[in-house]
């Protein structure tokens, strides 16, 4: 009975160590920029560059491309954007930042090849000069 | 051993006992009833620390942030409206106490100079201090890490007192449920006052060699409030004549009656902090606050925290407290001290205070509540259970965007319309009709400001930003 706290924070320090592979980092071979218009940005409708590239610099132009923005906060609905085509290895999507505060943006590309990349930007979005 | 005497007259008698319904009474009273709810929650509890420690680390994707932040808080608050503190009865902290009934009893009691709430004041505006300075609704693994600490802090009190100290004097979470059950629709109390005042062992508060008693030293025919009660049922529980009732009331029945709570310092202080608190976790969402934080320059960012609502959430409601009592003291002319007016009066704040939280917890509940639903999909899958399709993250609203404010609004006005009511009655049952008007005048302004503050807070656009040092 004394051991089992003991035991217990064994088991918690064990899982603390541990992480899912849905954590896991963008691949190496795909550099994946994010632009965003306006620059800054604020509450309102908005346009996303994603901008993708090979390991040496060529433009990826095939891929199929999902960007979600998350609030910091549970429970706001996320603003998602898909695309398709990318001229230059530039993907072009209408966006809409639906609140003001810290967002997380997680573009997703999936190459032609099957093969998916993903990173995540931090984005602080502010009110419009009116409000 | 407690030897507590019978009162005369406490709260009235029931004429319906929930503990006698067939199927809900049966298993509330059952021995090991309680534990099967603290069990549900146990688990809960685990997926919180597990998802929270190994999960994507982004807020609306894991169980920990999703269903501490939006669910505990939004359910909390529906079932202490809506039936009483069964959260505190479904904790899943004070296992130990639950499970090994000796380690609880073989301890120390709780400081005399610390049987109060003073302490809880300090804890509660603490944990609020944390959430906002460490961004804990963004963080799933500091979520899993406060469950965590929660465990080790119930786990340790319980097994160094043989009271439940950490529910009665240190737990935030049961200080907002304590206070929310005022104005809970139940309440324990008994069938006959004269089986207790006969009654030789009194094991709903002492117990007996089966059955734990009341943790908190809680004696049910004098209760006249909800102050304290986990709603454990040891006591129901431990009574040999089956004495004790969980009885249905009027939510306001507890703060209308001015002989419910002791008059003193701390409760009063205790009731004013939960209305500035309310305030405060709605201020710390809306763009005056993130100027606020920008004005007070170059300090680091948990000294302007702890000014902002430290000075939000425990200098005001203890000055505007103080102003209020005086004034009206000085208006109704009356001599009695100024600690019997801020305790009396002070609680009246109650049903505003609970709205205001209802509002703000109601509104992520109602906005977000079906996020779990594509966090535990993916949940799932990242396990290898062979679920279809991918989580569809933008289920996440309960209630059309459109109805939120207005329902924001009406609980800020029932809530102000219960407290001036309260208001009124403790007034007339504590001085003359003629001196009453300038006895409660300061207050109802009070709470009339209140009132408008929180208004004003849920009108302005909502903004989530990260204050803490991590970003």
């Amino acid at each position: 009975m004394k051991r089992l706290p003991f035991l217990l924070i064994l088991l918690i320090a064990a899982v603390s160590a541990c992480a899912r592979a849905s954590d896991a980092p963008a691949s190496d071979d795909v550099n994946i920029t994010l632009q965003l218009l306006p620059e800054p940005a604020v509450v309102g409708e908005a346009t996303v560059i994603v901008t993708l590239a090979d390991a040496v610099g060529n433009p990826i132009e095939d891929a199929t491309v999902h960007v979600k923005g998350d609030m910091n906060h549970a429970g706001m609905v996320p603003v998602l954007a898909e695309a398709d085509q990318g001229l230059g290895g530039m993907y072009e999507m209408p966006f809409e930042w639906t609140m003001g505060g810290s967002w997380i943006v997680t573009v997703e590309a999936t190459l032609a090849d099957g093969t998916t990349a993903t990173r995540r930007f931090d984005v602080s979005v502010g009110m419009p000069a009116s409000q | 051993m407690v030897a507590p005497t019978v009162p005369p007259a406490a709260s009235p008698l029931p004429r319906t006992d929930i503990l006698r319904w067939s199927v809900l009474g049966r298993l509330l009273r059952a021995r090991r009833g309680r534990l099967l709810f603290q069990l549900l929650l146990l688990l809960w509890a685990a997926l919180v620390i597990y998802d929270g420690l190994t999960g994507p680390q982004l807020a609306p994707e894991n169980l920990a942030t999703v269903s501490v932040w939006l669910h505990y808080r939004g359910l909390v608050v529906l079932l202490l409206l809506l039936a009483g503190n069964f959260f505190c009865m479904a904790c899943p902290f004070t296992l130990p106490r639950t499970l090994a009934p000796r380690l609880s009893e073989a301890g120390w009691r709780w400081p005399r100079a610390l049987r109060n709430k003073w302490t809880a004041v300090a804890t509660f505006v603490l944990l609020l201090l944390i959430y906002e300075w460490f961004d804990l609704w963004a963080s799933a693994w500091l979520t899993a890490w406060l469950t965590v600490a929660y465990f080790a802090a119930a786990f340790i009190l319980e097994a160094l007192f043989r009271e439940s100290a950490f529910c009665k004097y240190v737990c935030p979470l049961g200080t907002f449920n304590f206070l929310g059950a005022a104005i809970s629709p139940s309440q324990i109390t008994v069938h006959s006052r004269d089986v207790c005042r006969t009654c030789p062992g009194k094991e709903c508060v002492n117990g007996s060699a089966e059955v734990v008693g009341c943790g908190t030293l809680l004696f049910p025919p004098q209760m006249s409030s909800n102050m304290d009660c986990v709603f454990c049922l040891d006591c129901a529980r431990a009574c040999p004549y089956d004495n004790v009732a969980l009885t249905p009331r009027s939510p306001l029945a507890e703060l209308v009656d001015p002989a419910s709570w002791p008059l003193r310092w701390d409760l009063g202080l205790l009731a004013l902090v939960f209305a500035f608190s309310a305030l405060g976790n709605a201020f710390g969402m809306v763009p005056p606050f993130y100027a606020l934080l920008e004005a007070l320059g170059r300090l680091p960012a948990g000294v302007r925290l702890l000014a902002i609502f430290g000075s939000l959430e425990l200098l005001l409601p203890a000055f505007a407290g103080l102003g209020a009592a005086a004034l009206g003291r000085a208006l109704a002319a009356t001599r009695e001290p100024l600690r019997h007016t801020f305790a009396r009066y002070a609680p009246t704040v109650l049903p505003l205070a609970f709205a205001i939280w209802l509002a703000h917890y109601g509104f992520h509940f109602a906005t977000g509540a079906l996020a779990i639903v594509p966090a535990l999909h993916a949940f799932l899958l990242d396990h290898g259970l062979p679920l279809a399709g991918r989580p569809d993250w933008t289920l996440s609203a309960l209630l059309p965007f459109s109805w939120l404010l207005p329902l924001q609004m009406a609980a800020t006005l029932v809530g102000l319309g219960g407290s001036l009511y309260v208001l009124e009655r403790r007034t007339r049952s504590a001085v003359p009709a003629a001196k009453a008007r300038g006895a409660q005048l300061p207050w109802a302004v009070l709470w009339l400001l209140v009132a408008l503050a929180a208004v004003y807070l849920f009108t302005l656009p909502m903004e989530m930003r990260g204050t803490s040092f991590f970003n």
